[in-house]
């Protein structure tokens, strides 16, 4: 599923699929998944604990545990650069330049004995000169709207907020062409996840930069990103313009999803849930993955795979037989 | 309304620490919730809606105020009283997996539940029913289970039965939802429809998540730094908040069908000296707001707000109601 428009690519994954292995057991984690993201585009990928969004924003940088987890199959560019068979510190190329991360806990990724100026300088030094330092850090301070009193500061002694300002900073050091956000303001309240979803905002209109926001929270996908990923059991299920995904969804899973999420209400008092459970991951689908799940389920679903069809206007794609021409004329 | 099962009456409780300035984390708070009613406590993180969550559940001792179960007064009540009267307020918290013992089975973890309740030995059949209602079934695959062998969902559901398992009067459930996914999140809701149609339980409910305040509650509290804002029929609230906290907290609400409001306007984190606790933050403040602390006032049936500028529903001759608002308020979240 591609369909970046316009512009070179910054990021694109074809057909990708990673495991998990350890002790003669495997998990396969992203089993194909495919995105593009063009330069200075926001994308979102939603999807619930397990779906292998995470897995996915971490193996785009090498981040996963070597030995453990493997690339099966696919390709990763970033830039044009395949970095599929990338190890060690053939990385270097592209961490933090072209490519940043920010995590959901910034706690865990920051030194808790370190100030935050030298945390930051780290981060400048690695793409400036050691000369500019001093100059470089404060403006990064500023960019993220914190006051430069930060700098001397500890991680424990900062909010939530200001920590995850923090974090943005440091990535913002490596002057990235795309920032990869990992659940970015899961661990906030919503007065402080406002807050820091509008400076993502506003620090891509301002330097330009590409933006994959990895969320559980459609809500918080639907008004940051341009286009947006559906991923299910490791497979992206659907993609296209956001507001067209969610408001018209393709998928069976994809439409599950947002009733959920809006709390719909059925005729009988309940809410609108997925029934069911998630597959094991154990080994590879050959069918749909939402076959067990799925209130529409026909006799093609059985025999083959779906690949990705065509849904809808400006690029939207599911990987559903529901919209397969033969089955549209057969209704 | 019918009569309340849970009556907080002008709770106040300050945390004081060696070498740190007291903490006022609830400050005169009153609140109830009736039978088969389901009220949500809604505020940021720090609004003191845990803390008022533990002295309900009188986890922690009041500085001031009462807390009333079926009519009767916990505070006057000591050792076994207390104790076998606390087993009508049952707790629910956030993260299941630290509110089991987990050396215990689910079969001794229920038993625990309901023999602690003063009741019988507890029968394999009651135990396979509070299951069942749980949607864990067939109960002998979860028995001799441990919390640790449940996946976060089914662990969940485990805390609502056992929360259940006492027969109480009103379940106190600390942001029971938060870390779910959207399925698990509506499945987990659906349950707390059933058990109140069943038994007609009373839910205070503490969340930050608009959507479920919005969806499920009757009524909606909302609290800052230690007080109630706003209290009122949960339509009523979300359709004309009287409080500009509330329209800010409304506003930022990230919804699939609306557009959230940008949090353009820094919020000021600095303390209130005196006046309202809000006003440092808020859009509205005078003069007025700076002095004067302003009172809990039943602006609209059941609809009550603490805000110099908020004027009654049926009025609306205010002065200062009539200026422009800065922050609109949202049908919806």
């Amino acid at each position: 599923m591609t369909g970046a428009a316009g512009g070179g690519a910054i990021l694109e994954v074809h057909a990708l699929h990673v495991t998990y292995e350890s002790a003669g057991r495997a998990v396969h984690a992203v089993q194909d998944a495919s995105l593009s993201v063009a330069e200075g585009e926001a994308v979102g990928i939603a999807g619930e604990s397990g779906c292998g969004k995470s897995t996915l924003a971490r193996v785009l940088l090498g981040l996963v545990p070597a030995g453990i987890a493997h690339i099966r199959n696919g390709r990763i560019a970033i830039g044009g650069v395949d970095v599929t068979g990338f190890a060690g510190r053939d990385w270097e190329q592209v961490r933090g330049q072209p490519v940043a991360i920010v995590f959901q806990d910034p706690l865990s990724f920051l030194n808790p004995v370190m100030r935050v100026g030298d945390q930051i300088g780290e981060a400048v030094r690695r793409h400036d000169s050691a000369a500019a330092v001093p100059a470089r850090s404060a403006e990064l301070v500023d960019l993220v709207r914190l006051q430069r009193s930060v700098l001397r500061r500890y991680p424990h002694e900062l909010s939530g907020g200001m920590r995850q300002r923090v974090m943005l900073a440091i990535a913002l050091g490596c002057r990235p062409r795309l920032l990869v956000a990992d659940e970015p303001t899961t661990a906030l309240d919503a007065t402080t996840e406002a807050e820091i979803l509008a400076l993502l905002r506003e620090l891509r209109r301002e330097l330009g930069m590409a933006m994959l926001l990895i969320s559980h929270d459609l809500g918080v996908l639907r008004w940051n990103c341009d286009r947006i990923y559906i991923m299910y059991a490791g497979h992206t299920v659907e993609s296209g313009a956001t507001a067209e995904v969610l408001s018209r969804p393709a998928h069976p899973y994809t439409r599950g999803l947002a009733g959920a999420a809006r709390l719909a209400r059925l005729p009988d008092g309940h809410f609108a849930m997925i029934g069911g459970d998630v597959p094991r991951l154990e080994r590879p689908a050959r069918l749909c993955p939402f076959l067990s799940r799925c209130d529409a389920a026909m006799a093609r679903c059985r025999e083959a795979m779906p690949p990705a069809l065509p849904a809808g206007a400006n690029g939207h794609q599911a990987r559903c037989w529901l919209i397969a021409p033969a089955h549209r004329e057969a209704i | 309304m019918s009569t309340a099962v849970l009556e907080l009456r002008h709770l106040s409780k300050t945390f004081r620490g060696r070498g740190m300035a007291p903490v006022r984390a609830v400050i005169d708070v009153s609140l109830e919730v009736a039978a088969g009613e389901c009220v949500a406590l809604v505020g940021e993180s720090g609004s003191g809606k845990s803390t008022l969550a533990r002295l309900a559940l009188r986890l922690i001792e009041p500085d001031a105020g009462e807390v009333i179960l079926r009519g009767q007064s916990l505070m006057r009540m000591r050792g076994g009283t207390l104790r076998r009267a606390r087993r009508g307020i049952q707790p629910i918290f956030q993260d299941p997996a630290a509110s089991f013992n987990p050396r215990r089975t689910v079969r001794s973890l229920l038993s625990q539940a309901i023999e602690g309740a003063g009741r019988e030995r507890a029968g394999e059949a009651e135990m396979a029913a509070l299951l069942a209602a749980v949607m864990l079934k067939p109960a002998a695959e979860y028995l001799d289970r441990y919390p640790h062998e449940l996946s976060g969902g089914q662990r969940q559901r485990l805390a609502i039965a056992r929360a259940l398992a006492p027969r109480p009067a009103v379940i106190i459930a600390d942001e029971p939802l938060s870390g779910a996914d959207v399925s698990i999140r509506a499945q987990l809701l659906n349950l707390l429809i059933d058990m109140q149609a069943r038994s007609g339980v009373g839910y205070l409910l503490i969340t930050h998540d608009m959507h479920v305040a919005r969806a499920f509650s009757h009524r909606i509290a909302v609290m800052y730094r230690g007080r109630i804002a706003e209290r009122g029929p949960t339509g009523s609230v979300l359709a004309a908040p009287l409080h500009p906290y509330t329209r800010q907290l409304l506003a930022v609400v990230h919804s699939l069908d609306r557009l959230p409001r940008d949090a353009t306007a820094k919020p000021v984190r600095s303390a209130a000296g005196t006046g309202c606790g809000f006003h440092p933050r808020c859009p509205l403040a005078s003069e007025t707001c700076r002095k004067l602390e302003p009172m809990l006032r039943e602006l609209g049936p059941g609809h009550s707000a603490a805000c110099h500028h908020a004027a009654s529903k049926e009025g609306g001759g205010d002065p200062i109601q009539s200026q422009p608002q800065l922050i609109p308020g949202i049908n919806a979240c």
